[in-house]
């Protein structure tokens, strides 16, 4: 496993796509701050229109929306993975005698290691951007702070969910394009076909609570958790990435490799 | 154990492997063995189902049934551990384009754990890419692509070589190239070699024993001896004075002469090559043309098969 997980850290240290995804995720927090900066010079009154705006209330923006970053990690887990089946380099680890449930489990420590690079650069240039121009904020207390640290906790909890979700399809599709060409549309629709759903009953709203996608919705309230039961959530994260590294599992296991 | 013994060792065995797609049988019941040190030449036409068997005895795909044992080992764990003894390629070589042979070669000795400081040097003058070693290889040719693939293969010194088609698509330079490096590894490291191939006089010139397969099914083992004592050889013959060459053929007993244009005949039968140019010169018969000429083993091939073509094998 160890063998494994140190050729992914190889291929990731190689990897143009991870470069590429790197300059993008700065290039995209440069952006952030640059427009809130720049809106700040030209008219006080245009930049009332987004609200609060300082180091912390962009932090606790970024917890309830991490798409960019999914997004990018779903193209950079499409690229080594499907590249790895279409070079057949996967199987040369099946060949070398390696359970193909390590196979699978180094991936996925691989794609969240990415994920963590990736996010922690993409939230910690914004933060100091806009601490830097507009300051932490005013009246923060320790229970603001431990709020903010609780949501990242919960927010990573479900990237690494949504993140094996992605996986099985990636281990199922086999492919590069398949992969990116199921997973974007998925999701960019996704969460809302299923915000549309949950607004249909009461009933439906409750069912949907109790995915990953219904509980993303709660945590994608920008200004608190008060909609959030963190034992719940944890609960369903682990449930349902449980199902899917399952689903992987058993459908690589049977997999017949070119 | 004497070397003869060491010969003999069978180290892989495949028993009545059976594979279906659906209600295809892609493999039927095949079964051979390999024996340590040999170099077998595994043929058969495209979709006859060597793809099949050799990803089956990489693990990539599962049996329907029958039993594959790899170093006295059958388990799935067995099979695991033996497989590391061995070094397969499948049609192309398994390569990260972007990164160069040297961090290939790097890759593979991760992969299976070994620390040596100068094993990737070692390969890579071995396969003729020492000096381009820290080249990507997304530029590199074909030919330069298979031998880096066959470096990678020798990473965990194994004592089985698996390969599937490793001179498809090679210039004429590439293929000898290969030739001589599989026969430089077969006879200095010891290496039991399964190689498949489309070109069949290429084949002729590196194996030692032959598995050849039809439509899934494994229709003839036999050796290099015994596919040359197969081959039926051909006096060739060409004389203005046909008639009176046949004649004193007749005496030696040839009974089954062919002819052919422009004054060719031929025969077959044990006969002594010497003795039959002696006696015809003896005759004081002139001769334009007088050879001993064998059947190949593309011809053998398509015979065996039963004549069928698919404009791929010959």
């Amino acid at each position: 496993m160890g063998k494994l997980f140190k050729i992914e850290m190889m291929k990731l240290r190689k990897s143009t796509a991870m470069l590429v995804l790197l300059i993008v995720a700065i290039a995209l927090s440069l952006l952030n701050v640059g427009v809130y900066g720049l809106v700040n010079l030209v008219s006080d009154s245009l930049l009332s229109v987004f609200g609060k705006v300082d180091g912390y209330n962009m932090a606790v923006t970024m917890t309830s929306d991490t798409s960019d970053i999914m997004m990018m990690v779903v193209i950079l887990m499409a690229v080594l993975i499907g590249g790895d089946f279409s070079a057949r380099t996967l199987q040369t680890q099946v060949a070398a005698g390696y359970s193909r449930f390590k196979i699978i489990i180094s991936r996925f420590i691989t794609v969240a290691i990415s994920y963590v690079i990736l996010y922690t650069l993409y939230f910690s240039i914004t933060v100091i951007g806009m601490t830097i121009i507009f300051g932490f904020g005013d009246g923060i207390t320790s229970d603001m702070v431990s709020e903010l640290v609780l949501k990242l906790f919960l927010s990573f909890i479900m990237a690494m969910t949504m993140l094996s979700m992605y996986m099985l399809f990636t281990f199922l599709l086999k492919s590069t394009g398949a992969t990116i060409g199921v997973c974007l549309p998925l999701m960019l629709f996704g969460v809302s076909i299923i915000q549309m759903l949950s607004m249909v009953s009461e009933v439906v709203y409750d069912i949907i609570s109790f995915t990953p996608f219904g509980q993303s919705m709660l945590l994608g309230d920008m200004f608190g958790l008060e909609e959030v039961e963190p034992i719940k959530f944890i609960c369903v994260c682990i449930v349902w990435f449980s199902g899917f590294m399952s689903l992987s599992f058993l459908s690589f296991r049977k997999a017949e490799l070119k | 154990m004497d070397t003869q013994q060491l010969q003999r060792e069978v180290i892989l065995s495949v028993e009545g492997m059976t594979k279906r797609y659906g209600k295809n049988n892609v493999v039927s019941n095949a079964s051979f063995q390999l024996e340590r040190g040999k170099i077998y030449g595994f043929i058969g036409q495209n979709g006859a189902g060597k793809t099949t068997i050799i990803r089956m005895l990489a693990g990539y795909a599962k049996l329907n049934a029958g039993r594959v044992t790899i170093f006295g080992q059958s388990t799935e764990k067995g099979l695991a551990e033996g497989r590391k003894k061995m070094g397969i390629i499948v049609e192309n070589p398994a390569l990260y384009k972007n990164m160069s042979a040297y961090d290939n070669i790097e890759i593979q000795k991760t992969l299976y754990g070994i620390k040596s400081d100068t094993l990737t040097e070692e390969l890579l003058q071995l396969v003729g890419l020492a000096n381009i070693g820290k080249r990507k290889v997304k530029n590199f040719s074909l030919g330069m692509r298979q031998r880096l693939g066959i470096a990678m293969a020798l990473v965990n010194s194994p004592e089985i070589l698996i390969l599937d088609e490793p001179v498809n698509g090679l210039d004429p330079v590439g293929i000898v190239e290969i030739r001589e490096l599989l026969l430089k590894l077969n006879r200095e490291r010891n290496i039991t070699i399964l190689i498949s191939s489309h070109i069949l006089s290429e084949l002729y010139q590196l194996a030692t024993d032959y598995i050849i397969i039809h439509r899934g099914c494994i229709l003839e083992k036999l050796t290099l001896e015994q596919l040359d004592q197969k081959c039926a050889s051909y006096i060739v013959v060409q004389t203005e004075e046909r008639e009176t060459a046949k004649a004193v053929l007749a005496q030696m007993g040839v009974t089954n002469i062919e002819d052919g244009d422009n004054n060719f005949f031929r025969f077959r039968g044990n006969y002594d090559v010497k003795e039959v140019a002696r006696r015809l010169m003896e005759e004081k018969i002139l001769l334009t043309h007088f050879s001993l000429q064998t059947e190949s083993l593309e011809n053998y091939f398509v015979k065996l098969i039963g004549g069928e073509t698919n404009g791929q094998v010959v």
